[in-house]
């Protein structure tokens, strides 16, 4: 059989969630001679409005009004070929947080979105939230929670000392709520405790003002080497005011480190061995919430498969459902993997 | 399972009670419970509600006190209904409230909470002729910070799923989900209605009419202007995590508004001491309640500065004057 021509089309190529995900797609063993998929940048309002050779092509683009046209001319341009969307940006707390106008941004997304065979939410509550704004088409609908390369996490050294290093992970930008978590941080008396912040971004300079004099919160910069990170610090926190889904609290947990999340978004999806939600907002709740962590952390179990990496070759199938549009394996609405009880 | 459910918050209501389950009793949508939420009350408030308890529509749920929101909060709980509205046990809903948010809310799957206006009434549930006019569409977190549309805790018709959405459970908390944050007194109302926004993306949005009778308490007012400010203030330092930029560009200007209201208040109260101080105090925050409303903000600068002046005498003057005219 011949491979299915898969063209994936990219507007930000920052490395970042997005293009670690793509990477991880490109490399899965079990696509090896079914898909021959390639990567296509494009600029953010012409969003690859081009005929495309291929039987796929996948978008991995922001949606936005201003995208609506050349989408509307990629539609056109291919009647034939099969159009999957993957919603990386949008969420219901990226949409209370962000959008003023909620009835003109839900009308942006309806009509977008019915320009493609499928859509791909990345968390069940994305999901949900796109059935109850009637956003997609219930049958047009799939979730699968992202999986990035994780080799080498899964074997680093258990935590060793009795120290609590808290690790704080992504880019230094207002959707991270790493302002609420310094000023958190600050109300926690343990003197030997630590917070680490490994990335970079605009909100450095406001982060290292709240951080003041406390020597105890340190900015390591973005690091390339994230084994040496997670084996640096013996839990992970992740107040993020919007997620999609929220990788890092799966890295975490493969590297065997207890995660605290907030109460949002693709977050709440991952409840459950080892990840905790915290609820409520204020730094009051996030600092009683990091001493439970320190004195209880919740048990992640270790090694394998229970370190809650679910099978590459679940996840495959997955895709290929959604590449190929079969329908001879029933889609369940919620991907399970990560299901579990809170 | 009822399409609606209303929660009636009740402490030491036995006055005004009757009243308020007569008017929710005569909605012309027949499709609803109430749930009366006894707050531990230690006048005749229970009585009057178990006279109504023939109704198989009624129930009465009995709790110690837990104030305001923890009352709402054990109704929300105990709520059957796809919609949950609100009745404070001393105000009254029109006839044809009900059914005008239900067809809102089922008309609108966005629309998370859905509000009128209402009219001020008095001791006896008469109007006084004072009306709460709020915008009605296009309301967003700012204007639910600045102006609060909402209104008043009886006005507002929320859809369950909205509620679910904004539900935690505090530690401290080991029966139900909170709604409405128990830990606040006063300003209990904005903040559950400013989380919604902020955090969900429900949205909120008013019908036309005057649907509520809210009943304006005129004693003691100008005494609780401080408390009153200070747990505005926590609920601004409670929500800025949520969006600290939003509130960077607006709070100054909510702070305006809140204290003209209180101004305003000090006013109607003919408070000599308070009602300067604060009109000057919401100048010094942001002007813009001037540029935006710029009859009302003057009137209540010209008014307190007369009442700073020259003293009650024609301000009473003046209200006896209206008074007369409005007989």
């Amino acid at each position: 059989m011949k491979p299915l021509k898969i063209v994936h089309l990219v507007d930000d190529c920052t490395p970042g969630g997005v293009m670690r995900m793509l990477d991880n797609l490109l490399a899965l063993p079990d696509f090896a001679g079914r898909l021959s998929q390639t990567v296509k940048p494009v600029s953010k309002n012409a969003l690859g409005a081009d005929r495309h050779d291929a039987d796929v092509v996948v978008s991995h683009l922001s949606l936005r009004w201003r995208g609506l046209p050349a989408l509307m001319t990629l539609r056109a341009l291919n009647p034939t070929v099969r159009l999957v969307h993957i919603e990386h940006s949008y969420t219901p707390a990226f949409s209370a947080l962000n959008v003023p106008n909620k009835r003109r941004f839900h009308t942006m997304l309806r009509v977008s979105y019915a320009l493609f065979d499928r859509v791909v939410a990345v968390s069940n509550e994305q999901a949900k939230w796109m059935q109850a704004r009637n956003l997609v088409q219930p049958e047009a609908l799939s979730v699968i929670h992202p999986q990035v390369d994780m080799t080498g996490l899964a074997d680093i050294a258990p935590v060793q000392t009795a120290r609590p290093v808290i690790g704080a992970f992504g880019r230094l930008e207002p959707q991270k709520g790493f302002d609420m978590l310094i000023e958190a941080f600050r109300m926690c008396p343990q003197s030997d405790a630590q917070l680490l912040f490994f990335g970079e971004g605009d909100e450095r300079g406001r982060l290292e003002t709240l951080a003041g004099p406390d020597p105890r919160i340190t900015f390591c910069g973005h690091t390339d080497d994230v084994r040496a990170a997670y084996a640096a610090v013996s839990m992970v926190a992740m107040p993020s005011r919007w997620e999609a889904f929220g990788l890092v609290a799966q890295e975490a947990r493969a590297a065997g480190r207890p995660v605290l999340v907030a109460d949002v978004d693709g977050l709440r999806d991952q409840a459950g061995n080892g990840i905790r939600v915290q609820s409520g907002r204020s730094a009051e709740a996030w600092a009683a919430g990091l001493q439970k962590m320190m004195t209880e952390p919740p048990v992640c179990e270790t090694g394998g498969m229970a370190r809650g990496l679910s099978e590459p070759s679940l996840y495959a199938a997955r895709w290929l459902r959604v590449f190929t549009g079969s329908s001879l394996v029933e889609q369940p609405l919620a991907d399970t993997t990560l299901m579990q009880a809170v | 399972m009822p399409t609606a459910s209303i929660v009636v918050p009740a402490f030491n209501s036995e006055t005004t009670l009757a009243g308020t389950l007569q008017s929710l009793l005569a909605q012309s949508f027949r499709d609803f419970e109430i749930l009366v939420v006894n707050d531990g009350s230690t006048d005749g408030t229970l009585r009057v509600a178990e006279a109504f308890a023939s109704d198989p529509r009624l129930r009465i749920i009995t709790q110690a006190n837990r104030g305001l929101a923890g009352a709402r909060n054990s109704g929300i709980d105990a709520a059957r209904g796809r919609y949950v509205g609100f009745c404070d046990a001393d105000d009254i809903w029109m006839p044809e409230k009900l059914a005008a948010h239900v067809d809102h809310l089922n008309a609108s799957p966005d629309v998370g909470l859905s509000f009128s206006g209402s009219v001020l009434i008095d001791d006896a549930s008469r109007p006084t002729g004072m009306r709460q006019r709020p915008r009605l569409r296009n309301i967003s977190a700012r204007t639910i910070l600045c102006r609060n549309p909402v209104g008043n805790g009886s006005s507002a018709v929320m859809r369950r799923a909205a509620l679910d959405d904004i539900a935690w459970r505090p530690a401290v908390e080991r029966r139900r989900d909170w709604y409405f944050d128990e830990t606040f007194r006063q300003s209990e109302d904005i903040e559950c209605w400013l989380r919604l926004v902020l955090t969900t993306d429900w949205q909120v949005e008013g019908i036309p009419g005057f649907l509520t009778g809210y009943r304006v308490n005129p004693n003691g007012l100008s005494a609780a202007t401080e408390r009153q400010l200070a747990s505005w203030e926590r609920m601004i330092s409670k929500l800025r995590p949520c969006n600290p930029g939003f509130f960077t560009r607006w709070e100054g200007v909510a702070r305006a508004y809140q204290l003209r209201y209180l101004a305003r208040r000090a006013i109607s109260a003919l408070d000599t001491r308070q009602a300067w101080p604060l009109v000057c105090r919401a100048m010094a925050s942001s002007a813009r309640p001037l540029l935006e409303e710029p009859v009302r903000s003057s009137v209540t600068i010209s008014a307190a500065a007369m009442l700073h002046v020259l003293g009650p005498g024609p301000l009473r003057q003046a209200a006896r004057l209206i008074a007369f005219r409005a007989r």
